[in-house]
């Protein structure tokens, strides 16, 4: 049997960390490719509906990427983030889905080799986990068969 | 079981509806059958021998300051008085909190409680009441009884949470999908709650809809998710949500575990203080962060 690749979504904030992951491509530094990137003004814009949706839509991991502790481009939308992200760290756990399958990560964007470190070991986090099997095997009735985004390569 | 707190209760709800003080006083009465409870409304003070004290007098009537006719009222520049226990305090103290309510707007009747109960013929406690610390409010306009009036709650202490918490992880979700499952999505847990007052709630929005509307499971974790978050830090753990569901589903232990970790984490209780600063307004440089990566 082949084995599934992870499935990861990334929500990373314009000004930090997805500079931070532009420059892990523009400097050709090598990491696993089963990431899937979404630009947010800030991390303090990233809703707990946006990391639901990802779980709904087959995501196994969520990560989620900000700036440092006092380089928030809009001051403290990082700090109003560590605050919502511990909350819902502890809500998942409550709930039974693993902790590791939420990761939260400071990253600048100087730090192309920390973001890469960052997927690398997530991934083998998934794997090591497995798929994430809980939302997937609820049916949504009232279905109406539509074309998905898929998120796997196959 | 009447209470001696009922004739001093009449007379200051008489007082405050004479004098002018307030324009309209919510407070328990007698419902139709036995020994039911249900909320009254008062505007004069030939009403107030409606007013009734017990045992019985679970609900918590905060939440009606965000609906009419006391929600206009309130902003409108009137006042409301409502009788509340040191628990229905904290849901008010967190309305004035967030800015729902000017305090001189509303006019505390606290209660000295010493304990509810919920079924007709329960003789136990309301799971809720133990290991209360509220029994006599902190923060009112007027207090009826006294230290004196407040009974010892019986009962063992509630322990579910940690019930939850000694389950490994696949039992949680099996645990979780079983009482969702049920859900019909009547919302009854959320026009009960009284921090639940927004006039259009994420749940029912469709454009775009982040809220799976269906009371499939897949909706029902969306909408309990998403509930819990919205009330992390701000829920007073009063159990009005669990006692309004009809499908017996333990609602409040969501909210109340994550307004139990905000506790532990931030040191900050939910509704002790209404000149503090709510919970996800502010943020702090040293906040636990030993999550992040
Ligand atoms: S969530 Fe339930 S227990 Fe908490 S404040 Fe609302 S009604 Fe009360
Ligand atoms: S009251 Fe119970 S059945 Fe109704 S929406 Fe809330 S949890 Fe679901």
């Amino acid at each position: 049997m082949v084995k599934s690749r992870p499935r990861i979504v990334a929500f990373l904030c314009n000004w930090c960390s997805y500079a931070g992951a532009d420059l892990a491509g523009t400097t050709r530094i090598k990491h696993r490719a089963e990431v899937r990137v979404v630009r947010v003004p800030c991390s303090g814009r990233i809703d707990p509906t946006f990391i639901l949706k990802a779980y709904e839509r087959g995501a196994d991991a969520v990560i989620i990427g900000g700036c440092h502790p006092g380089d928030c481009h809009y001051v403290s939308g990082n700090l109003h983030a560590r605050r919502r992200f511990y909350v819902l760290r502890e809500l998942l756990g409550f709930l039974g889905i693993e902790q590791e399958r939420f990761q939260v990560t400071w990253c600048s964007a100087a730090e192309g080799e920390k973001w890469a470190r960052t997927v690398d070991e997530v991934c083998d986090t998934i794997e090591r986990l497995g798929p994430l099997e809980s939302f997937k095997s609820m049916t949504d009735y009232l279905r109406i068969p539509e074309k998905e985004i898929s998120l796997s390569d196959e | 079981m009447t209470s001696n707190l009922e004739e001093p209760l009449r007379a200051k709800a008489a007082e405050l509806l004479s004098s002018g003080k307030v324009d309209l006083l919510i407070g328990y009465g007698r419902a139709f059958l036995g020994e039911s409870v249900r909320p009254v409304f008062l505007r004069q003070d030939a009403d107030t021998a409606k007013l009734i004290w017990n045992d019985r007098c679970a609900h918590n009537l905060a939440t009606y300051l965000m609906k009419e006719p006391c929600l206009g009222l309130v902003k409108g520049g009137g006042r409301v008085a409502v009788v509340a226990k040191g628990c229905d305090i904290r849901a008010i103290a967190t309305l004035i909190q967030e800015n729902q309510i000017e305090r001189d707007r509303v006019h505390i009747i606290g209660m000295a409680c010493s304990g509810v109960r919920y079924d007709e013929d329960s003789r136990d406690m309301a799971i809720k009441c133990r290991g209360c610390e509220v029994q006599l409010p902190a923060l009112y306009d007027d207090l009826i009884g006294s230290e004196a009036d407040t009974g010892e709650v019986e009962g063992e202490p509630r322990e579910d949470i940690e019930r939850i918490l000694a389950l490994d992880r696949s039992a949680r979700w099996e645990f979780w999908t079983r009482e969702l499952s049920r859900c019909i999505k009547c919302y009854a847990c959320r026009q009960a709650c009284p921090m639940c007052y927004c006039g259009e709630c994420i749940t029912e929005k469709s454009r775009p809809q982040w809220i799976d509307k269906a009371a499939s499971l897949k909706g029902n974790i969306a909408f309990h998710y998403i509930r819990a978050m919205h009330l992390a830090g701000r829920c007073v753990a009063c159990g009005e949500c669990a006692r309004a569901c009809p499908m017996n589903i333990p609602v409040d232990l969501l909210s109340r575990f994550l307004s139990r970790r905000v506790e532990e984490a931030y040191a900050y209780k939910a509704g002790m203080d209404p000149e503090a600063d709510p919970f996800f307004l502010v943020n702090r440089q040293d906040d636990p962060g030993e999550f992040i990566r």
